[in-house]
């Protein structure tokens, strides 16, 4: 009797299977699977009468033209000595032939010259932080993809595990103040609150820019709004507008996507837009990531989303396009990317 | 139940083993006792200082959350909301599909088909609520798009659903055991005076049954209320105040997982999240008081 | 309206709801089955996930998350059955069915309702920061037993209350301890009970998402060394791939692993009805 029980358990789940195969052949299979590229990034220019910028427009990010430029950064308890893990982390970063080529592949920016070469110069001052082996590291999801590239990289050249779990710069942030984590990287910069904690926590904090990203505004592919002011893009994540018609648009309800709290996006896009110092509409979907935001807005004709750019050129499929160009920009041999991937010889 | 019997101590190396062993025992259902007084002082101990920074009425009634926010507020009735909103239309989807199936399980279907249910009403049971989140922010949100139209595809409509599918299981196994217990003899009966089954279901075993299918109700929708993963995916966590079911809304337990890991220990938003847990927690506790009681009552009638 | 017509118009309403129930079961399996079978791989089950050229980690396989989700299961294992159900079996034997049992069982019914980010945050702040254990697989292990406990002790009560009290009055009747009762008489007889609600525990485990998120799990840990470790989790795994760019593969990653992890809980559960007959055919009463 009870063996029978076990064939029957083990023919029901057959059997589910089998109905289960046959009930989605007959329903039909949504488009999650397959996303459509119906996103576009908006330009933007800081008042009506200023030139227009696009976040993919590597100069116009660099040199502050586009309004929503910023850094990516890495925080760490002070200068590392050369013999410990995260200075070994930091030079892997800071170099143009891996990390920084890297950023480009994440669809990022790398560091200007400049910045480049005062981020080097603060690695040399090192004497402290003489962590070996592996270390831990976390913060930021609009950073994610890129420390995951990072971190394989970095294995594959040093043998060294760099564990990465996320939560937002602010939980990153938040992990680094109390000791659980030993490197943040946050998209933000600390607030003078959070570098008040780390002292009284002992922790000596060092900032490193390590990336440049230009937050994109992604709308609807048919939405007939290209173009948006920054007192624009104010009203509308502030809650002042609800339509389109009221920036230019059609009549269509305004949707907005954004980040959660523990984002540094979702501040760092406060800081540089709601400069009246207001709060975000309470109406605004607050997702823990970037590649959540993309969907939304792709399935909604009034949707209006910000990403780093990151995210914004996988959506609007410039991304592949943008690489090789890169790629051939840059003149790298394809073997060291390789080698750097771990697919190499 | 356990009767207690009293044995006299045995002497020599058998009674110091068998007092070593009882030890461990003690010992072990003390790590639970501390358990308990651990979950409610750490509730208790981080949301009492709330209270002292910010009066508790403007807690319960204020209707912006927005703690990390300048300026900050800290009225949790947008998440208060959210909960009852997803989880009362939960119950609402899953009390009548649930009870028409532990119906149809325990007095229709014959014997061959209960043994294939059973185990699927298991697998049911037993997925991860992240397997239910990915399914209902990936395809269940595109569905209901196609069918309601509304401006956001995760919205409540999308995690109520969801978490209908999430209780169902837990209702029926509760209530088919409550109306499995419901003497045959009662049941016989009334078909003896003449009841057809349906009249004998609607007038004898439903009533009889009753604690036992209330209680089972309450638990669900106890699972329902505490549930983070699946919602978080499914209904958007927008912060608004609102009873349109097909607007994103975000509920307590959502807003724990999202906005007490950056928090600081000890700060007032920290506080405040606590205070949060603290009402969840009170609202769980009073949701599974009421079930004991009526389980108690269920079993207690047919012993 | 005829009596007999009112019948069967209630009843086929009632086979519709069970219809409904088995359609979201139908639904919901089959697009996992369908959208995650074809990941299926040898490949995907050797090998770590990797970041493909972007950076999205949709590349490789689930090794590394299902290590991890084993590991988990392992530890709670051992911390928890032994505390549960000898805590359990402890608490019926000596409290039987006195007042302050009734409490007691009221709260540890309560403790099971508890939400699962509540029990995270208590792990946090007691293992990862007060106990000093840190982002680690032993903090994450220990608040999912947390978690489970409740569990564990209300199957072990249950069960052993099934067991009829005239074995127990026999037992010790013929002169044995209270200890040789309950380790031959009673717990022989309530095993497949108890062992049904570790299976139970154990699948609950391995599918949380909420409390190792805050404990410790990372997205590219290596393969856990010491308890002291980071880890990956298919669960979390599944929610990372919910949100990472190149979506066509980052779903169809996701599927293929919560078809893995439904898999594994379908399993356990199968091995749960195995021993359960085993045990119910070794000790009729």
């Amino acid at each position: 009797m009870d063996k029978k029980t076990m064939y029957i358990a083990v023919g029901i789940i057959a059997i589910i299977v089998i109905a289960a195969v046959g009930a989605t052949l007959v329903l039909n299979n949504n488009g999650s699977i397959n996303p459509e590229k119906n996103a576009k990034i908006v330009l933007l220019k800081k008042t009506s009468s200023s030139p227009t910028f696009s976040p993919m427009d590597k100069a116009a990010v660099y040199n502050g033209s586009y309004p929503l430029s910023r850094y990516l950064y890495l925080y760490t308890d002070g200068i590392p000595n050369s013999t410990s893990s995260v200075y070994k982390w930091l030079n892997y970063v800071l170099n143009t032939s891996t990390g920084q080529m890297q950023v480009q592949d994440a669809g990022f920016y790398p560091l200007q010259t400049v910045d480049l070469s005062a981020m080097r110069a603060q690695l040399t001052m090192g004497n402290t932080n003489s962590l070996t082996g592996s270390f831990k590291e976390g913060g930021s999801t609009t950073m994610a993809e890129l420390t995951n590239l990072w971190a394989a990289g970095f294995k594959n050249a040093t043998g060294i595990t760099v564990t990465v779990s996320l939560g937002g710069s602010g939980t990153g942030i938040a992990n680094f103040i109390n000791h659980a984590i030993d490197v943040a990287q946050s998209s933000r910069v600390m607030s003078a609150q959070e570098r008040t904690n780390a002292a009284a926590a002992g922790i000596n904090v060092t900032e490193w820019k390590v990336a440049v990203d230009g937050i994109a505004i992604l709308v609807f592919k048919d939405n007939p709004v290209n173009v948006l002011t920054l007192p624009q893009l104010e009203g509308i994540f502030n809650g002042t507008y609800t339509n389109w018609n009221q920036v230019g648009g059609n009549d269509q309800s305004i949707s907005l996507f954004g980040r959660d709290s523990a984002s540094g996006t979702y501040a760092s896009f406060k800081d540089l837009v709601l400069v009246k110092k207001e709060n975000y509409a309470s109406s605004m979907l607050q997702f823990n990531s970037n590649a959540l935001i993309v969907p939304e807005v792709e399935n909604n004709a009034g949707g209006v989303g910000y990403v780093g750019i990151g995210y914004a050129k996988e959506a609007t499929g410039t991304a592949a396009q943008t690489l090789l160009t890169s790629f051939v920009a840059m003149a790298t041999p394809l073997q060291e990317l390789d080698f750097v991937m771990g697919n190499g010889p | 139940m356990a009767t207690k019997i009293r044995v006299k101590p045995k002497r020599g190396i058998r009674g110091i083993l068998e007092t070593g062993i009882w030890g461990t025992l003690l010992l072990c259902s003390l790590v639970s006792i501390f358990t308990l007084a651990m979950v409610f002082l750490y509730l208790v101990g981080n949301a009492l200082p709330f209270f002292g920074r910010l009066d508790l009425w403007s807690f319960l009634s204020g209707t912006s959350w927005n703690p990390f926010g300048d300026p900050a507020s800290y009225g949790v009735l947008p998440l208060l909301v959210g909960t009852i909103l997803v989880s009362l239309v939960a119950a609402v989807i899953a009390i009548p599909i649930g009870l028409g199936c532990t119906i149809y399980l325990s007095e229709i279907a014959d014997p061959k088909v209960k043994r294939i249910f059973k185990p699927a009403i298991e697998i049911l049971a037993g997925i991860p609520s992240v397997v239910y989140g990915l399914f209902a922010a990936l395809v269940l949100s595109d569905w209901l798009r196609s069918i309601t139209h509304s401006s956001s595809r995760l919205n409540a409509l999308n995690g109520a659903i969801i978490l209908a599918v999430m209780m169902v299981p837990i209702l029926v196994s509760i209530a088919e055991e409550a109306m499995n217990s419901v003497p045959r003899s009662i049941k016989e009966a009334s078909m003896a005076l003449g009841a057809n089954r349906w009249e004998t279901i609607r007038r004898t075993t439903l009533p009889a049954a009753l604690p036992g299918i209330v209680a089972a109700i309450v638990l669900s929708m106890g699972r329902a209320i505490g549930e983070t993963m699946a919602v978080i995916m499914a209904t958007g966590n927008a912060t608004q105040l609102t009873f349109d079911i097909l607007s994103s809304v975000r509920t307590m337990t959502a807003a724990l997982a999202i906005d007490v890991p950056e928090a600081v220990s000890g700060s007032v938003q920290y506080q405040a999240l606590f205070a949060v847990g603290l009402l969840l927690f009170i609202l769980t506790f009073g949701i599974n008081l009421i079930a004991d009681y009526l389980m108690t009552r269920f079993k207690e009638a047919y012993k | 309206m005829k009596r007999r017509t009112r019948e069967a118009l209630f009843f086929n309403l009632f086979r519709v709801c069970a219809a409904i129930v088995v359609l979201a079961l139908v639904v919901i399996l089959g697009y996992v089955l369908i959208n995650g079978i074809g990941k299926w791989s040898i490949d995907f089950f050797t090998q770590n996930p990797r970041p493909n050229v972007h950076g999205a980690l949709v590349e490789g396989g689930i090794l590394g998350p299902i290590v991890g989700t084993i590991y988990l299961m392992l530890l709670v294992m051992i911390i928890a059955i032994p505390v549960g159900v000898l805590g359990s079996v402890f608490l019926q034997e000596y409290l039987g069915s006195s007042r302050i049992a009734r409490i007691w069982w009221m709260v540890v019914n309560n403790l099971a309702g508890v939400p699962s980010i509540v029990w995270g945050l208590l792990g946090v702040a007691l293992l990862v920061y007060y106990l000093n254990f840190g982002l680690s697989l032993i903090a994450a292990a220990v608040t999912l037993s947390l978690l489970v406990l409740p569990l564990i002790m209300v199957a072990t009560k249950e069960a052993v209350e099934a067991v009829p009290s005239s074995l127990r009055e026999a037992s010790i009747a013929l002169g044995a301890t209270k200890w040789q009762t309950v380790r031959h008489h009673i717990l022989p007889y309530s095993a497949s009970g108890i062992l049904t609600g570790i299976i139970l525990s154990l699948s609950r485990a391995g599918g949380e998402t909420a409390p190792i998120l805050l404990t410790g799990v990372a997205v590219n840990a290596s393969i856990p060394g010491a308890l002291g470790d980071q880890f990956q989790a298919l669960p979390y795994y599944i929610f990372l791939m919910t949100q990472t760019t190149d979506r066509t593969q980052a779903y169809a990653m996701a599927y293929g692993a919560s078809l893995a992890l439904i898999a594994l809980i379908v399993g356990l559960n199968l091995v749960a009805i195995v021993l359960r007959n085993r045990f119910r055919e070794k000790y009729r009463w």
